[in-house]
């Protein structure tokens, strides 16, 4: 025991957290035993597969390492622990990184029979961490090169197979190039994510177009001038029938990789089922309560992947519905909006308060809300009664607010309250999973925030990054507590934006929502790869090309170059055309025109 | 002069259009070697074409291809490599006869003394080289071309500083040509007959007669003493043809789809007269010697690309608004239905020496008859219902412009102005940029006057504008002093007062030639 004890203490030196839950792990699982291999060395066996050599387990590990790995020490993301002996030999060699063991029962095992002391102050372990985990906080890592451990990969397949995929799809993701068909939803609040899905997916170098759906907000609204619900049916469908044939055209013209849709976008089954046909892979990206808006039943199954903010009954209930692939992706913030601001005198005192709320005017809120009336608490956003008792709390007459505005309230509000809504509880929802934007936003703003436990948020933010609360005694507790300590609001909110920037930003959201694109349809890969191939010959060709140096500078560092591309870019270059330049400028006069009847 | 470039990327049509300039190149500069650079696609009537030295071919079609491929750097080798045959002789004269951005660039890559047509600057900016240039440009390419009484052929001439010889478009026909013209006129057991060529399609269909007047017109033909009718057309035009003469009570001879162009022209030559809507099959037939008659229909204008040869004959409806602008989506052509068969056979009885003068109804069809000027230049004498108005205005135009073409400085004819009111306009504006000129070589700058100066002269040109789009006739003059403030490409403030007071002057000189 002298060996655990010795490692524990080096694990817990580097991760208190593990070190704790590695205690309370039982020594071995049904399916896991320990072996002795002929030179006496310890090795294991686990689901049936041995884990080291049964002979000489050091040496196959060096055996191991010159095969799989060559050149100078690096950082690498080692698939599998086993009991240890590669990680060993590796750390030997001045590799450095970190290794993912699904097993904590082995890592306990290994941890028991060999020094490995080195090693954790070499590689990082994450030990028993879910996938859907390592995807959120591990991005970076798994993008990185990864090498697995073979006899860990054969007995945990379930674990480490779509690991790898997701590791080589992430690169490619992260290559940039796709070309992605983003299509907004017709009206409603999922607007704004679709935007600013769209602002991160060009910022990571992918080629966006739009199909603006929000351009018939207002043919949707007129379904109102109906007197008959028949009528309005009618003319809704026929409406989304013109935005699905809208979004096939632009589909033919564009020639995506894929179709993302946020909710509430106009696509119905007929469109679905044509862009299926055209091989064009779709996804759907539910940023609503599946319990508020049911419709998702009709056409979650006709989506290619389905990304929702809930998990729990909603994934049975996805999967009793028919739908194949279905992935957690909770919102985010995007840092270049929600940010940190220094406020003018005037802007602090028009915006600024001790406790302020920005939302909707929901049933929960109004009634909750009676309970903080004797704080300085000031109340934005539309759909509030102006009637008594909230109304001294309620701002500019309950008009709405738009994001700039919020940005200075978060960030002149001591306590910004955050509280899910809900049409029919009281106060706080005690079985809220999902976690609002709202969540993220604040916290990206580094501002503090007091919000309603959900059952999601614990695996979001840890405990010292966003407190959270349970009842309204809570609540008003919390907001004593915290008005008295700015220091504490800080350096909470301080590690709340931290974890932010880290793993919730749409940036994070997008890439994960490709790389799992990538692995469910190897041909979104193909193609970009492809593409991406001839875009490197086109780029070096260039490159070589006498006269195109300052074009080359005027052109996008990553994603598509076209005739188009480089054109614009002569266009942005000043002074005498050279050679080169006025050839692309003929071709660009010779190009046929695009476009052809469907 | 050694070396010509004569840069034509056209059609089958414009380059028999050409073939007048090469001719008259080789007469006016006999050592110099001229070469013809021309598309792939039409390359078939280059062996029917002289007074060309060497011909350098670009497969245009093929670069739009690898473009539609998406297939970038193939298709920039492919124009890399035309340029690079291009650019290994130094050119004393550059003619370029292809209007778009496309050949602007070409040329500007060329190692030229002397360019005639559109070139463009260093830095990218649209050029026209020389005053036939700009007249090309404004007065048979821009709207106001109903103005225009000089030929196509003629401006290409003028432009690369050659003179109007009075004779048509050539050909040569081939022997292999004149073999199936003949086999093929025995298997259709023509003997002594006289025939008729029927061009019924066009390059638009806003430019095609209709098939139903076609076909009644050879019936018609067909029922005058000893005439055969025979349908021309490229193989895209046979369902058209077959819808013809589906229509027709005496079938007619059917080439359409059936020739290479050699065999073509040879065809043509055997024929007594073409009917044709505006065409390349009607260019052929000018070159074979073949009276035409050309249905001018939609934008078609028999003045500025009508048969280049004497004794041709042009009906026009006379709708107002014929010719139409190009582009124009016409929503209720009756141009083409107000130019009834009767008209059209009482031309072609003309022609075909049946009558001595035009004898049917008059159903108010204008008729123009072809020949050449004593000046050497085509024109289209009326022969009846001429839009005498029209005619004068162009006739004095045409004249005013061959003078101040070609001598800007010549007097003019008459001492009193058509137009006082672009004469008064220029001189302000001669004024005025001088005024410029003069503040512009002042140090430091003087901003203020500058700034209100240009001011002026900004009001200046927006009342030329405006004169020119409320007078109609009043707009060749304006789109030609546009597109000379278009030409202005320098920056620095000096030389663009200097070459805006030249274009106010020009201006000036051209409106007193009126």
């Amino acid at each position: 025991m002298k060996l655990f004890e010795k490692n524990l203490a080096t694990l817990r030196r580097n991760n208190s957290l593990l070190a704790e839950s590695i205690l309370r792990v039982k020594p071995s699982g049904d399916l896991l035993s320990l072996e002795r291999a002929r030179n006496g060395q310890p090795s294991a066996k686990k689901n049936g597969v041995l884990l080291h050599s049964t002979y000489d387990p050091g040496k196959e590990a060096l055996a191991w390492l010159s095969s799989a790995v060559q050149g100078e020490p690096r950082k690498l993301c080692v698939l599998g622990c086993g009991l240890g002996y590669h990680l060993a030999a590796l750390a030997d060699k001045g590799y450095h990184g970190a290794f993912i063991e699904p097993d904590p029962a082995l890592f306990r095992l290994a941890l028991e029979q060999q020094d490995l002391t080195a090693l954790l102050e070499n590689f990082r372990p994450l030990v028993g961490v879910s996938l859907e985990t390592l995807r959120r906080a591990q991005r970076d890592l798994l993008a990185g090169e990864t090498i697995a451990h073979p006899a860990s990969v054969r007995a945990n397949p379930s674990y480490f197979s779509p690991l790898i995929d997701y590791g080589r799809a992430l690169s490619l993701v992260r290559r940039g190039g796709l070309k992605i068909l983003l299509v907004n939803p017709l009206y409603g609040g999922s607007l704004p994510a679709a935007r600013l899905s769209a602002a991160a997916l060009e910022r990571q170098g992918h080629t966006v177009e739009v199909f603006t759906s929000e351009s018939f907000a207002l043919g949707h609204e007129y379904a109102d001038q109906f007197t008959h619900q028949a009528h309005k049916k009618e003319f809704t469908s026929g409406l989304v029938s013109l935005l699905g044939k809208g979004i096939l055209l632009k589909a033919q013209e564009f020639e995506p990789d894929l179709v993302l849709a946020l909710a509430q976008a106009p696509l119905h089954l007929p469109t679905l089922g044509r862009l299926e046909q055209m091989g064009i892979p779709t996804a759907f990206w539910f940023v609503e309560d599946y319990l508020s808006l049911p419709y998702w039943r009709i056409v979650a199954p006709n989506y290619g992947y389905f990304f929702g903010i809930q998990k729990g009954e909603f994934v049975s209930q996805l999967r009793s519905a028919g739908v194949r692939n279905y992935a957690y992706l909770p919102t985010a913030a995007a840092p270049e909006i929600h940010t940190p601001l220094t406020l003018t005198g005037e802007e602090q005192q028009e915006f600024g308060s001790p406790l302020s709320f920005i939302g909707s005017g929901y049933h929960n809120r109004q009634r909750f809300f009676r309970g903080l009336l004797d704080y300085s608490f000031k109340i934005w956003g539309s759909e509030w009664q102006l009637t008594r008792p909230l109304a001294p709390c309620i701002q500019r007459d309950a008009a709405r607010v738009d994001t700039e505005t919020c940005v200075k309230i978060f960030n002149s509000s001591a306590i910004n309250l955050n509280l899910h809504s809900s049409t029919y509880h009281e106060g706080i929802d005690p079985a809220g999973d999902f976690v609002n934007p709202r969540t993220f936003e604040i916290a990206c703003c580094s501002a503090f925030q007091l919000v309603d436990r959900r059952s999601l948020i614990s695996e979001l933010f840890a405990d010292d990054e966003l407190e959270t609360f349970g009842s309204m005694e809570e609540l008003r507790t919390k907001i004593d507590h915290y008005l008295a300590d700015p220091a504490g609001r800080q350096r909470v909110a301080a590690k709340g934006r931290a974890r932010v920037l880290e793993e919730h930003t749409y940036e994070a959201r997008m890439e994960e929502l490709l790389t799992l694109m990538l692995c469910a349809f190897p041909r979104i890969a193909e193609r970009q790869e492809s593409r991406l191939n001839k875009e490197h010959t086109v780029r070096n060709a260039l490159e070589s090309l006498p006269g195109m140096d300052e074009v080359m500078q005027h052109l996008p560092a990553s994603g598509g170059i076209d005739l188009a591309s480089i054109c614009d870019a002569i266009d942005n270059v000043q002074g005498t055309l050279t050679r080169a330049e006025r050839i692309f400028l003929m071709l660009k006069n010779m190009q046929p025109a695009k476009g052809s009847t469907p | 002069m050694k070396e010509i470039l004569v840069l034509n990327l056209t059609r089958f049509g414009d380059l028999i259009q050409t073939t007048p300039l090469l001719r008259r190149l080789k007469a006016q500069h006999p050592s110099a070697r001229v070469t013809l650079a021309a598309q792939q696609r039409f390359s078939a009537i280059l062996p029917l074409m002289s007074g060309y030295d060497r011909c350098i071919l670009f497969d245009q079609d093929d670069v739009t291809l690898r473009l539609e491929r998406d297939e970038l750097l193939a298709g920039y080798e492919a124009v890399d490599r035309f340029v690079a045959t291009l650019e290994e002789v130094q050119y004393d004269l550059v003619v370029n006869l292809t209007a778009n951005r496309m050949s602007a660039y070409l040329v500007s890559l060329l190692h030229t003394n002397q360019t005639a047509g559109i070139t463009s600057s260093d830095s990218g900016q649209r050029l026209i080289s020389g005053a036939w240039g700009l007249y090309l440009y404004s007065f048979l390419l821009g709207d106001a071309r109903r103005y225009n009484r000089i030929n196509l052929v003629d401006i290409f001439s003028k432009m690369a500083g050659v003179e109007p010889d009075s004779r048509p478009v050539e050909l040569h026909e081939t022997a292999a040509g004149r073999l199936f013209a003949t086999t093929f006129l025995d298997k259709s057991g023509i003997g002594t007959d006289r025939l008729v060529g029927l061009q019924l399609g066009a390059s638009d269909t806003d430019r095609c007669w209709s098939s139903e007047s076609f076909a009644s017109l050879s019936d018609r033909l067909q029922e005058l003493d000893g005439v055969r009718t025979i349908l021309f057309g490229a193989p895209s035009e046979l369902p058209l043809a077959k819808r013809a003469i589906s229509l027709m009570k005496h079938p007619p001879i059917n080439a359409v789809g059936a020739t290479s162009i050699p065999e073509l022209f040879s065809l043509l030559k055997s024929c007594s007269l073409l009917v044709s809507n505006d065409t390349g099959t009607m260019h052929f037939a000018a070159a074979g010697g073949v009276p035409v008659v050309m249905l001018t229909v939609g934008p078609a204008a028999f003045y500025c690309t009508g048969p280049y040869s004497a004794g041709n004959i042009a009906l026009q409806s006379p709708l107002p608004c014929s010719p139409c602008r190009y582009h124009t989506e016409c929503n209720n052509p009756v141009c083409r239905d107000l130019i009834p068969v009767e008209s059209v056979l009482d031309g072609c009885r003309l022609l075909l020496g049946e009558t001595a003068e035009l004898q049917g109804r008059d159903a108010g069809v204008r008729f123009f008859r072809s020949r050449f000027g004593s000046d050497g230049y085509l024109e289209w004498e009326v022969i009846r219902n001429g839009n005498e108005p029209l005619e004068r205005l162009s006739r004095r135009y045409s004249i005013a412009l061959k003078r101040f073409l070609d001598d800007a400085t010549a007097s003019p004819l008459s001492t009193v102005p058509l137009f006082p009111e672009l004469v008064a306009l220029t001189e302000q504006g001669i004024t005025l940029t001088s005024r410029i000129m003069k503040a512009a070589a002042q140090t430091p700058l003087p901003m203020e006057l500058i700034g209100s100066l240009g001011a002026e002269e900004s009001a200046i040109e927006a009342e030329l504008k405006r004169l020119g789009a409320v007078k109609p006739h009043l707009a060749p003059l304006v789109d030609f002093l546009t597109l000379m403030r278009e030409n202005i490409s320098s920056d620095d403030l000096a030389t663009v007062a200097e070459e805006t007071r030249q274009l106010y002057h020009q201006g000036n000189l051209f409106a007193r030639q009126l």
